[in-house]
């Protein structure tokens, strides 16, 4: 028993050591220096200042403002995890039928996760290139629309990143969708197409309600992910160009910290961002009652 | 109100396998019919068709003379009960059964008459409120039958219903749908592989083996008549038991087991027919209720010796599998419970020869 007990904790060191490392440390050392005055000119001799970080936060004016980018932070989380399970599970429904060539769709479709998000970022802002972008050259040629300086104008720019992201993102939510569908039992099908429903009736009242308790969770791994998606926003608006009118709540805290040095008031921003993201969390989860089983 | 006939009904799934291989049955109205037969035989895929869920690939389903081939199932008439009661997992029992109804435009308080009315019938009023998941199997089945009922379809249909039921409750269930039968005076079609369902619930069985219809009779009929040995096999159990041997003799013909264990005269009925058989191979098939203990008193017994080798009392009788000679092969007598067979011992068993039946090696057709 007692050897039993030590060969078990030999087993949990190695990765408790890790988590220790990369997890609890970096969140305790974060937590600390929030509530202190870390910057460029006192990166060691730094004391602790108590709550002044997230009082600026709050009420100093700053260039960004900070309510604005929680703002654009939630439109960007919003609009993304919508498009990320509308067009997933739009997909999944289509791949879930009996066409020809299922599986090479399928897997034409799962590439843009494959696929490293650095590349993908730096090739669609090549592509929103005002003069030589494929996106430019598409939509003035077929749709005869004028081009658009995607990268130039702060809402444009704003828009390129969430295309971006969106391209990015729906495989995961289609993965998941698929598979949750093909474990509906073909039976409840069959039951609705004798009582007389349509496709939108057992769309209503199988589909989604099947799938629903699998979706949940990847919702809220997506809005998660999503919120604090650093490397689309930094990296298809070149830093939250224009002049910082792109950014989201991580790639401030980013700019902050790393490039303006700010490190605790970056570590007090994180902080806040921690806060809402665990509240969305457990509120969502819970009012979605989403651990009870379907059947 | 309604009779469903199949004609020379077939079923190729996409890759050539062929399932259903030419099925010709006519169902009366207000017939109970039982489809039944070992899995994979083409039981379901027989009812799916008649359901609309499955296309047919060749044949014709009419229901009421009118063929049906390329109508969908909603436009049938026809209600349909399955394995896994297919009940919708978020609405309540009481969503569930009124859902067709609700979709086919019934007014409120119809489907309210409907619905209680059907649920007082399977008794799961109080459950009406409850979801799926927090009933029994039991329960669910009854709710999925409740489904069926409230929209008083033509024809109902059910597909191995209760083969998900623990034993008890699956006999239980099976006087119910009998009753329910009885009661709402409709034609009822019923898939099962089990014997036993099909003979205490049938008014007509169609034994099915290899997507073909084997034999199309009255349970007893089956039972007494069997038109191969595949029906004399799998209707009844314990099952019946084979001897292979030879006619022989000329005025009386006489069965001789082919290892010489045994040989017994062929009963007054069969000798017409087994005149022609004479020095060829048939099989004899005897049911275990059929062989008695010795000193039974019987009109035409044959005596023939064999070796006990296992014994299981039922409580009201006893099983008792025995061989022959040296053969390793074991077949099944069904003694009452008066005395226990002694295993390893010989046991002088009599076979009622007037019940033996006779099948052609070949073609395996009764003689
Ligand atoms: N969709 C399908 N595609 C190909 N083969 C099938 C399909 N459905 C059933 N089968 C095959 O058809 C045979 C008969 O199936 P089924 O009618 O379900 O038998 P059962 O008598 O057990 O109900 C089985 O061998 C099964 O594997
Ligand atoms: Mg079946």
């Amino acid at each position: 028993m007692v050897r039993n007990k030590l060969f078990i904790s030999l087993l949990v060191i190695p990765s408790f050591v890790i988590l220790a490392a990369v997890v609890f440390y970096p969140f305790v050392y974060n937590v600390v220096i929030s509530f202190a005055n870390m910057n460029l000119y006192k990166i060691h001799d730094w004391n602790l200042i108590g709550f002044k970080q997230y009082i600026k936060i709050f009420t100093e004016p700053s260039q960004p403002d900070f309510y604005s980018v929680l703002f654009k932070t939630v439109i960007w989380t919003f609009t993304n995890v919508f498009f990320h399970v509308v067009i997933g599970v739009s997909l999944a429904l289509m791949l879930n039928q009996n066409l020809k060539g299922r599986s090479l769709f399928r897997t034409l479709l799962i590439l843009p996760w494959a696929i490293p998000q650095y590349i993908v970022a730096l090739t669609f802002r090549g592509m929103f290139n005002y003069e030589y972008g494929a996106i430019n050259l598409m939509i003035t040629k077929y749709l005869n629309v004028p081009a658009v300086e995607w990268l130039k104008d702060p809402v444009n720019a704003f828009v390129a990143c969430i295309i971006t992201n969106v391209w990015l993102g729906f495989p995961f939510m289609m993965v998941i969708a698929l598979g949750a569908l093909q474990s509906i039992p073909q039976e409840l099908y069959e039951a609705a197409d004798m009582d007389g429903a349509k496709w939108y009736h057992k769309l209503r009242t199988i589909t989604l309600p099947l799938i629903r308790p699998v979706m949940i969770p990847a919702i809220t791994l997506g809005v998660i992910w999503t919120f604090n998606n650093l490397n689309i926003v930094w990296l298809v608006s070149n830093m939250g160009e224009p002049s910082d009118t792109t950014h989201i709540l991580v790639s401030y805290v980013y700019k902050s910290a790393f490039n303006y040095y700010s490190f605790s008031y970056a570590a007090a921003i994180s902080m806040v961002i921690f806060v809402i993201l665990l509240t969305f969390s457990l509120m969502f989860m819970k009012s979605s009652r989403a651990t009870e089983p379907a059947y | 109100m309604a009779s469903v006939r199949l004609e020379n009904l077939k079923k190729t799934y996409e890759g050539g396998k062929s399932v259903v291989n030419g099925v010709d049955v006519t169902i009366e109205d207000k017939e109970f019919v039982v489809l039944v037969g070992p899995s994979g035989c083409g039981k379901s895929t027989t009812l799916r068709m008649i359901a609309g869920l499955e296309d047919v690939t060749e044949g014709k389903v009419f229901i009421d003379d009118k063929a049906v081939n390329d109508l969908p199932p909603k436009d049938r008439d026809i209600a349909m009960v399955f394995q896994n009661y297919a009940l919708y997992p978020h609405m309540t029992v009481f969503e569930n059964i009124a859902f067709g109804l609700r979709l086919r435009g019934f007014p409120k308080n119809e489907i309210e008459k409907r619905v209680r009315e059907a649920a007082s019938i399977l008794g799961i009023e109080e459950l009406l409120d409850r979801k799926p998941k927090a009933l029994s199997g039991g329960q669910r089945q009854r709710a999925a039958i409740g489904r069926a009922i409230v929209r008083k379809p033509k024809v109902f249909l059910f597909d191995e219903p209760l083969s998900n039921l623990d034993a008890k409750l699956r006999v239980q269930m099976r006087t119910e749908i009998s009753r329910l039968h009885q009661r709402l005076e409709t034609t009822m079609i019923y898939v099962t592989h089990d014997q036993t369902e099909a003979m205490t619930m049938g008014d007509k069985i169609v034994v099915m083996k290899d997507g073909f219809a084997q034999q199309i009779a009255e349970p007893l009929d089956l039972y007494n008549h069997p038109k191969n040995r595949f029906v004399a096999g799998f209707i009844g159990s314990p099952a019946m038991n084979f001897f292979e041997g030879t006619i022989a003799g000329s005025q009386n013909l006489v069965f001789k087991e082919q290892q010489g264990s045994f040989q017994m005269p062929v009963p007054r009925e069969g000798k017409r027919r087994l005149k022609s058989y004479v020095r060829k191979k048939v099989i004899m098939g005897l049911r275990p209720e059929h062989i008695h203990r010795p000193g039974s008193r019987l009109p035409k017994g044959a005596k023939v010796a064999a070796t006990v080798q296992v014994v299981e009392p039922m409580g009201n009788e006893i099983y008792t599998y025995f061989s022959l000679g040296k053969e390793e092969k074991q077949y099944t007598a069904r003694f009452d419970a008066a005395v226990m067979p002694i295993v390893g011992k010989r046991l002088d068993v009599l076979f009622d020869t007037s019940k033996a039946h006779f099948f052609n090696t070949e073609t395996e057709a009764v003689i």
